[in-house]
């Protein structure tokens, strides 16, 4: 799979022109292009402050010396980058081949909006364990790599979100924007993933990728439905009536999370398959904006 | 309740059938597609919102299969033709007749005789019966016979029915259905069924039994007469005529072939037109006794009637030596054809006046003292007494004698009660010995033809003549067999068995069962019968043109109950779409 596969012409040009918006970025960074807390060598002048021994003689505000008499020196902004984390759900619910592809061009797409702005991208797929994550990638160059590391990943069996989002607080120290892409199809009650949200001291953008076809391409009659994660099996008799309860249930379930993610200050986003990447990502770049 | 089209046997094998497919299929319809989805969180969260309609979904399956069962079933017992008796409750008694005759010998298929559909018709009507009906079963043959008498125990039934045998004669079944009746008789629901191929007319005018009728094919050939005649004296050669029919409906070609002992005899082109007898003649050497047996070669449906056997003997003539001067004896013995006169010893009947110790049975001519004891003279009538075979049916009442010697001894004829003609035994020989001269021209007896035919039939008396007798009869046909003397007979029967028939009188009534040749022995005299199939009316064996017969008076009505069956399906069918609409819901 190819940059072009995953991310066309169209796209990209899409993307070019969206940028994750945030006031300043967290100290511990690498310099670039996003102004942060931490005084250096920017080209931003932020204050003055008296000098003290071992200060860069470089720094000093001569102009100030003559007037004031005192040695004082410029400070400047330092400009960092911004860590942007993709948390992409890799359980077997988002392993079908349409729901999968459509999940690695938002990953894809998400990773090419930091590299392209100079961030620092790293990619955490997750099933029932964190899976090996994909190192800090920065700059436009190396969207290759992440293109490679997102055609070779592998799935998982169960999605576990709660041991996800907890591992990824562990590891991601630096605060940035975590980009959570999955279904939501977890088994259990979703209370501790919320929990898990909002322990996350992170701008937290929840992506529900969502694939219509699934209840749509089922078959009336009969049916044994198997949990392609757990196994488990609820025999029901489809028709058109059952689909039309399990479609306005299925729309509770999206309006709970959307409920929940409002209320907790969490972007959220439905990506249905079949909707555009641009604009998946273009509503996503504006709600962690605001 | 009872099936008109399908037999118990049938409709259990067909319901199993059926109920097999049915499982099948229905296991197909229940078994739900297995198909994997993402989560089942939703969907087990749906179904939890219809728990209140598990129940009825656990048992809804088991409800259409069993309407479905029900439906099916209930179209089959439609199709078997369900009837229903309005005595329904009450066990009922069948007497099965069952023709043996030789008839149904006919080949009706490939090794299957009309006897052996008989057999599973019987069989068809033992499986439509309930447990507890009883049956009895009476083979209709030359003799009719209760093979089992009402009974329920099937296996007995079963084997009796394996038991059955053909007989060589026409059964007897006008017989055999009264049989029934008095079987039936006292049985208050009672039906008696005849199993033949016969038309009912032949048996039954009164439509008074149920009649379930075998066979199909009507093309019979038969040999139905056989005379044979035999000149006693001169040419040794006997004629035969043979009558050959054709009851069929097509014309016959065939050869008739005639073989004694080993050699072919002759092979008499044969055709005949439907319909037609015809008689063929034919002269065949008789060196010495044998058997002549005549083959009809055609395919037919048959074929056990196209042979007939018959004994022929070699006769010959009585010798009979005169020693007595009496011209009326000498005129009688000389017109007789079958007599010759010797001068020797070399004789069968000695023909005297003398009283000297007897050599050869012995007529004596007139009164000869000495033989037995005398007990007086006496005159008047003539009078026959008693039934000796050497005077039966003689009529001497317009002879008069006088002063005939009275005899001590067996009385053939008497005056005035005093015995004036004995016979006995003597020295191993017999004789005949009367109280007056035979040829006595006074008393008006050598002037009459009835002389003629004592002396006939006294020396062939004496003599035991013939020897040898040969007569050809029909099988089931009643016979009068002679014999000269009481005497112990043995009888044997074609197929090998010995009978002995014990001291019987000088005639009794044989009727042969079997075809072949029955023979009598008895020290002094073996007689042949030969026994041949059938008559030209019996060869026709056409079958009966009705399938069944009408319903027998001691049946009880019984209704169709098809349509009833069949409402209940319907029902069973709403109930089963209702079932089906209930699907709907998860």
């Amino acid at each position: 799979m190819t940059v072009v596969d995953l991310l066309p012409a169209t796209l990209r040009r899409e993307l070019d022109r969206l940028r994750f918006e945030v006031k300043r970025v967290p100290p511990g960074g690498r310099r670039a292009e996003r102004s942060s807390r931490q005084r250096g060598t920017g080209l931003e002048f932020v204050d003055f402050r008296g000098y003290v021994p071992g200060d860069d003689f470089r720094a000093l505000d001569w102009h100030a010396y003559v007037k004031h008499n005192r040695l004082v020196l410029k400070q400047y902004e330092e400009q960092q980058d911004l860590p942007v984390y993709v948390l992409l759900d890799a359980s077997a619910s988002m392993q079908s081949s349409s729901k999968h592809a459509f999940t690695q061009q938002l990953a894809a797409a998400f990773g090419y909006l930091g590299l392209a702005n100079e961030d620092r991208v790293a990619v955490f797929p997750f099933a029932e364990a964190p899976l090996p994550p994909l190192r800090p990638l920065i700059g436009r160059n190396v969207i290759n790599r992440l293109i490679d590391y997102l055609s070779r990943s592998r799935g998982g069996q169960q999605t576990n979100l709660v041991r996800a989002l907890d591992d990824l607080a562990q590891r991601a120290k630096r605060r940035g924007i975590v980009v959570l892409l999955s279904d939501f199809f977890a088994p259990g009650d979703l209370a501790p993933v919320h929990a898990a949200l909002r322990r996350l001291r992170h701008d937290v953008a929840v992506v529900l990728v969502t694939d219509q076809a699934e209840v749509y391409s089922l078959p009336d009659g009969d049916l044994l439905l198997e949990d392609c994660e757990t196994g488990e099996t609820v025999a029901v008799t489809l028709t058109p009536l059952v689909r039309a309860e399990f479609v306005a249930s299925y729309r509770e379930f999206v309006e709970e999370l959307a409920a929940f993610c409002r209320r907790s200050g969490i972007a959220f986003q439905q990506a249905a398959l079949g909707d555009s990447v641009g604009r998946v990502v273009g509503e996503v770049v504006r709600q962690v904006g605001r | 309740m009872t099936f008109e089209h399908l037999t118990a046997a049938q409709l259990a094998g067909a319901l199993a059938a059926f109920t097999g497919a049915l499982a099948a299929l229905q296991f197909l319809r229940v078994h739900r597609r297995r198909v994997r989805v993402s989560s089942v969180r939703l969907w087990r969260s749906l179904a939890e919102r219809e728990k209140p309609r598990i129940l009825w979904q656990r048992w809804r399956d088991a409800l259409s299969f069993a309407t479905l069962l029900g439906i099916g079933s209930l179209l089959l017992c439609a199709l078997a033709g369900p009837m229903r008796s309005d005595e329904g409750q009450r066990r009922r008694a069948l007497v099965l007749v069952i023709d043996t005759g030789y008839s149904m010998g006919a080949r009706e298929g490939a090794g299957v005789t009309r006897l052996d559909l008989a057999r599973r018709e019987a069989a068809r009507l033992l499986s439509t019966l309930r447990p507890d009906d009883r049956v009895a079963i009476i083979a209709a043959g030359f003799e009719n016979r209760v093979l089992v008498s009402l009974s329920a125990h099937h296996p007995r039934l079963t084997e009796s029915l394996r038991q059955l045998e053909l007989s060589e004669a026409p059964g007897h079944l006008s017989e055999a259905i009264a049989l029934a009746k008095s079987v039936a008789d006292g049985q208050g629901r009672a039906e008696i069924v005849v199993i033949s191929d016969r038309p009912r007319s032949r048996f039954d005018r009164n439509d008074s039994v149920r009649q379930v009728a075998v066979g199909r094919r009507s093309d019979n050939a038969a040999i139905t007469g056989l005379a044979v005649t035999q000149p006693t004296v001169g040419n040794p050669r006997a004629r035969v005529e043979v009558t050959v029919t054709n009851a069929g409906e097509a014309t016959l070609r065939g050869r008739l072939r005639l073989v004694m002992g080993e050699r072919a005899e002759a092979a008499i082109p044969v055709e005949l037109s439907p319909r037609e007898s015809r008689t063929y003649a034919a002269e065949v050497a008789v060196p010495r006794s044998a058997k002549l047996a005549l083959t009809l070669d055609t395919d037919d449906a048959l074929p056990t009637d196209n042979r007939a056997v018959v004994q022929l003997i070699r006769p010959r003539s009585l010798r009979v030596r005169l020693a007595a001067n009496a011209a009326a004896v000498v005129r009688a013995l000389t017109v007789d054809p079958d007599v010759v006169l010797v001068n020797n010893n070399d004789c069968d009947v000695l023909v005297t006046d003398r009283s000297e110790a007897l050599s050869h049975p012995t007529l004596f001519v007139g009164p000869t003292p000495g033989l037995v004891a005398e007990s007086g003279t006496v005159s008047g009538t003539l009078k026959l007494s008693g039934d000796h075979p050497a005077l039966a049916g003689f009529d001497f009442k317009d002879v008069s004698l006088s002063g005939a010697t009275s005899w001590r001894g067996q009385a053939l004829a008497t005056v005035q009660g005093s015995p004036v003609l004995v016979a006995g035994d003597r020295d191993g020989h017999r004789f005949l010995l009367p109280g007056w001269q035979l040829a006595d021209e006074a008393t008006g007896f050598p002037q009459r033809a009835q002389f003629v035919a004592f002396i006939a039939r006294a020396i062939r008396w004496l003599a035991a003549w013939p020897r040898e007798r040969s007569v050809v009869a029909t099988v089931g046909e009643r016979l009068t067999v002679e014999f000269m003397l009481p005497a112990e007979v043995t009888l044997n029967l074609p197929n090998g068995d010995t009978e002995q028939l014990g001291a019987v009188g000088q005639r009794f009534v044989f009727v042969p069962r079997q075809v072949g040749i029955h023979t009598f022995a008895t020290r002094a005299e073996t007689g042949y019968v030969s026994a041949i199939r059938q008559s030209a009316e019996a060869a026709d064996i056409t079958p009966a043109s009705e399938s069944r017969g009408s319903q027998p008076t001691s049946t009880p009505t019984t209704r169709p109950l098809w349509h009833w069956l069949a409402l209940g399906a319907l029902v069973l069918l709403l109930v089963e779409w209702w079932a089906f609409l209930k699907r709907v819901t998860v």
